[in-house]
């Protein structure tokens, strides 16, 4: 497969997937999710790969889903991933460690794909933010479960229910990252830190995140599930078509709770 | 009752929704025609949008601003709110072709 949306590249033991629509701040479009799990499958086979880097191009790490659907061309009986639950299994799933090296913004399934990441990492000019309320939908990528775990209930709830971006340095504070560095040695730190990683026990590495994850699998997978049924819900709202068309005639939403 | 006395009550309800205020005014310089092609029927239907009303009837016109490709039994079924009209979209089961704008206030109707 050839990549239109993603640039994949190999620097010694660490391979670096780079979303790669900069002129859309890495928006991810359906092609983008393919491409990244094809791209996940790759480096799960690839020997010579034992740890992995995700960024973005440009100013942004992603700026979340793409809302740009043409529903002229969807297939009929293609199965609808709508909580992204093949994405989140495989990087969950794949034994080797992943970094999430959020250069800039980080929204909705931008921030999700860090946080389905074994390790974070941040630049000091990151941004961060659940923003799916702001279209009126929920998060997806098992986000609802990850999230209250991560940063506390009462947190989760108000990043999610407020929708607001939030500073790399808040994201350390309330435990949802690793740690920031400044920005112009971030990708010199990120990779410091990936080819430690891939030159030390990656077996070891391995077997420690399948042990900490499989703890974790079944309430992802049901989070998953409720995320995706919740969607269609939203999807179905007024308030969600409404806050695209707000955003298409470039307005403040009239919600009406339904 | 047949099958195209069914669909026109369907969305003919969709079509009622403009008699609330709140509806009409969103639909305010809406002078847009949908069309509805059904693959179990041999009729198509139009919804006809002008001065903040709309009207269902039997036809068809050679360029509609919205053209809806489906069968009878999702319309049937999103009317009945037991189809979701997202997924139907989203599995090709529903194909809209025209301005992306004018089918989402269109699709504000079908709940």
């Amino acid at each position: 497969m050839s990549y239109k949306t993603i640039l994949l590249e190999k620097d010694d033991k660490v391979a670096i997937l780079t979303l790669n629509r900069p002129e859309r701040l890495n928006a991810i479009s359906g092609t983008m999710f393919e491409e990244i799990k094809d791209a996940l499958d790759k480096m799960k086979d690839d020997d010579e790969v034992r740890a992995i880097i995700i960024t973005g191009a440009g100013k942004a790490f992603s700026s979340g889903g793409d809302f740009k659907i043409d529903y002229s061309e969807a297939e009929e009986g293609k199965e609808i991933d709508v909580s992204q639950k093949g994405l989140v299994l495989k990087l969950v799933q794949l034994n080797k460690p992943i970094i999430a090296a959020v250069n800039g913004l980080a929204l909705g399934a931008g921030m999700n794909i860090a946080l389905n990441c074994d390790l974070i990492y941040a630049s000091d000019k990151a941004e961060f933010g659940t923003f799916f309320i702001k279209r009126a939908i929920i998060p997806e990528m098992s986000s609802t479960y990850l999230l209250p775990r991560i940063v506390g209930i009462h947190k989760a709830k108000e990043l999610i229910f407020l929708g607001d971006k939030f500073s790399a340095q808040e994201a350390k504070e309330i435990g949802l990252i690793n740690d920031v560095f400044p920005h112009d040695v971030f990708m010199e730190k990120v990779k410091e830190i990936a080819h430690r990683l891939a030159n030390g026990p990656t077996f070891a590495i391995g077997l420690a995140k399948k042990a900490i994850n499989s703890l974790l699998m079944d309430k992802i997978k049901q989070a998953l599930e409720n995320e995706a049924e919740s969607l269609f819900k939203a999807f179905d709202s007024e308030d969600f078509i409404e806050s695209l068309l707000s955003f298409m005639e470039k307005r403040e939403p009239k919600y009406k709770g339904k | 009752m047949g099958i195209k006395e069914e669909l026109l009550e369907a969305l003919g309800q969709w079509a009622s929704k403009l008699d609330d205020p709140s509806y009409k005014e969103r639909f305010k310089d809406f002078n847009k025609v949908m069309q509805f092609n059904f693959s179990d029927t041999d009729f198509s239907i139009l919804m006809e949008f002008k001065d903040e009303t709309c009207t269902v009837k039997e036809g068809s016109v050679e360029n509609p601003d919205v053209l809806i490709e489906t069968s009878s039994e999702i319309i049937l079924g999103i009317s009945d709110g037991e189809v979701s009209p997202t997924k139907a979209f989203m599995s090709g089961k529903l194909k809209a072709k025209g301005d992306m704008k004018d089918m989402l206030k269109i699709q504000m109707l079908m709940k």
